[in-house]
């Protein structure tokens, strides 16, 4: 274990691995697939869910990117 | 020329316009630089740009005047389907995220300006770097022309007929940027991007009101769609289109940062967490331009009908009118003088980043790289600027001369060809296993197949007893029926989607001959620690040199 760390560390330093870089493939499954939303119920203020979804989608773009950003800061 | 102005709109929209062209020649002076002759200061704003700089300039410069009328139009015609902009725009950032920052890092060390540039190093190949940087000229012009398109849908709304005014806008526009360079639309996308958002929040509290809420709204939109004999219309989508909505939404994704005026904006930002702040901030227009496509809907219940369209003949008028129509029946005089200015002055930006992009890949990759083996710093900023007055001539002559429809079908086919140059650009930012013949002969089977598979697609419309009236036999759209490729089937698929596949798929195949065959692959400039290099790096060099 001991010799995993600095060999991990230096791999950090020059390269951009991260676990967390796998957040970015989320905003694609709650995107691309029209199946998950492609409906008018349940309304939104008497917005279609079709529209208030995707909207509201644009948060777990952002939530995903950001927190990448922020644990892959050095 | 002048017929039924509305003198208080053109006074707003006139004080707006005139008030972001001193802003674009006083740009010369901001973040002064010691020379503007070098074509890291003109035409990457000195490659310094912060994170609120880059968020409005990249923000102003992906989120243009054609995409503020014409994805509500497209809503306003046919529904569902125009709402791709949103799933379009929230999947983008997150695939490029991890591109971009390598890109920025490569680039930053070896002075590339251009996409072509990295090209040319990575894959040792000048064919291969030519025919990026001419897919990218090609994809940006008629993108560039269709700027002028938004602004005269504005004009029109406004009673402003005629030519003169656009000849004069964009004489302005490309006066500035040839004087400032980048610095220019970085100055006014501020002004833009601020008019944008006050305008749609706006319009997104009062119109609702005015029309009665949004049950109303949606409610006539889907009493129009139920009329309407088109099969593939509706507040939802219809099962085929599905497959279509989402194609295009991921391929027209993996086609934004592909785009030279794209690459142009990351390239001028400080380091890298500049570009990863922005991914995550960038998604706030994706936000705008969703409400911004449901002001389709709102010109269906308020009754808009598009400029020019006519009953009796049949003519069906332009669409991309129905935006600034809204706008003047709803809002009192003045502020539709404030939206229609943001409309306007959201076509200056975009253009004159465009321009520069184009510009800069004419300069890097084929006057330094045939005509001019020795230039100078300076000789490449000249270059570039008269490049960018050219690029905005031949963009006029394109809309005034030609028909419109023709940069319309050129910018459709656009979003196909540059998608073309994702493996040599992209893929290449991860890997050189692809051949530099392979990665030309995929270029050149993509280009073929987004050519065939677009002009196999027809523009339809329904007549009332819902029979199908072929508008234009060819160039139609993106969405190809699945029946071309044999399938029996009512999906349609996004053209580009296909043509990358096909291009991935020959680019693998040549690459296995190629190496069979022992044809010598290109040498690689670059080394894989500076696909990490940051700004305080000490590999990064201060005014890096150019490498060729």
């Amino acid at each position: 274990m001991s010799q995993d760390i600095p060999e991990s560390t230096r791999r950090a330093e020059r390269s951009d691995h991260s676990q967390w870089n796998w957040l970015l493939v989320l905003p694609l499954f709650a995107t691309l697939i029209p199946m998950l939303y492609n409906r008018t119920s349940p309304e939104l203020f008497g917005i279609p869910f079709f529209y208030w979804y995707q909207l509201a989608a644009i948060a777990i773009g952002v939530t995903s990117t950001l927190v990448v950003y922020r644990m892959t800061r050095r | 020329m002048f017929e039924d102005v509305n003198v208080v709109q053109l006074t707003v929209f006139t004080i707006l316009f005139a008030a972001v062209s001193v802003l674009g020649f006083v740009a010369a002076r901001w973040r002064r630089a010691d020379d503007l002759e070098h074509l890291d200061e003109w035409g990457l704003g000195g490659r310094n740009f912060g994170s609120w700089i880059t968020w409005f300039l990249i923000g102003g410069d992906l989120y243009t005047a054609y995409t503020f009328v014409a994805v509500p139009a497209l809503v306003f015609g046919a529904g569902a389907i125009g709402f791709f902009a949103v799933p379009y725009t929230i999947v983008v950032y997150p695939i490029v995220f991890l591109v971009l920052i390598r890109l920025w890092s490569v680039s930053h060390v070896h002075g590339f300006v251009t996409p072509a540039d990295f090209v040319r190093a990575r894959h040792g190949s000048s064919t291969l770097a030519l025919l990026v940087a001419i897919t990218g000229i090609v994809a940006t012009m008629p993108y560039i022309a269709l700027q002028l398109v938004g602004i005269e849908a504005v004009l029109k709304a406004m009673g402003v007929t005629g030519h003169v005014p656009i000849i004069v806008a964009f004489a302005i526009l490309a006066a500035y940027t040839y004087n400032s360079g980048l610095r220019a639309p970085a100055l006014i996308a501020f002004v833009k991007d601020a008019l944008i958002y006050v305008v749609i929040i706006v319009a997104v509290i009062v119109i609702p009101y005015k029309l009665g809420g949004w049950d109303a709204i949606f409610g006539a939109a889907e009493a129009k769609f139920e009329a309407s004999p088109n099969p593939g219309d509706g507040v939802v989508l219809a099962g085929p289109a599905q497959l279509q909505y989402a194609t295009l939404a991921f391929g027209s994704a993996l086609a934004l940062f592909l785009y030279p005026h794209s690459i142009t904006g990351v390239l001028a930002s400080r380091d890298r967490n500049v570009i990863k702040r922005n991914m995550a901030a960038l998604p706030a227009y994706s936000f705008i331009l969703g409400l911004l496509a449901l002001l389709g809907y709102m010109a269906i219940k308020a009754g808009v009908v598009p400029i020019g369209f006519d009953a009796a003949t049949g003519e069906a008028g332009d669409s991309n009118t129905i935006v600034p129509v809204l706008f003047d029946q709803m809002f009192p005089s003045w502020f539709a003088g404030v939206a229609m200015a943001a409309i306007g002055i959201g076509a200056l930006v975009p253009a004159a980043i465009m321009s520069i992009a184009a510009a800069n890949l004419w300069t890097r990759n084929i006057y330094v790289e045939y005509i001019n083996k020795d230039a100078t710093p300076k000789q490449e900023a000249k270059s570039s600027k008269l490049a960018s007055l050219v690029v905005k001539v031949g963009a006029l002559l394109a809309i005034l001369a030609l028909d419109p429809q023709f940069s319309i079908d050129l910018q459709l086919i656009g979003g196909i060809i540059i998608l073309q140059t994702l493996p040599a650009v992209a893929i290449g930012l991860y890997t050189r296993w692809f051949h530099r013949w392979g990665l030309i002969a995929g270029w050149a089977a993509g280009m073929a197949f987004g050519f065939w598979a677009t002009y196999q697609i027809p523009k339809v419309a329904y007549s009332p007893e819902g029979e199908v009236i072929i508008l234009k036999e060819h160039f139609g759209g993106s969405g190809l029926p699945l029946t071309e490729l044999g399938f029996d089937t009512t999906y349609s698929i996004y053209a580009g989607f296909l043509a990358i596949l096909v291009n991935l798929v020959v680019c693998a195949l040549a690459t296995l001959v190629f190496r069979a065959m022992k044809v010598p692959d290109g040498e690689d400039v670059t080394k894989s620690s500076e696909y990490f290099a940051d700004q305080d790096d000490p590999r990064l060099r201060d005014m890096p040199e150019v490498v060729h």
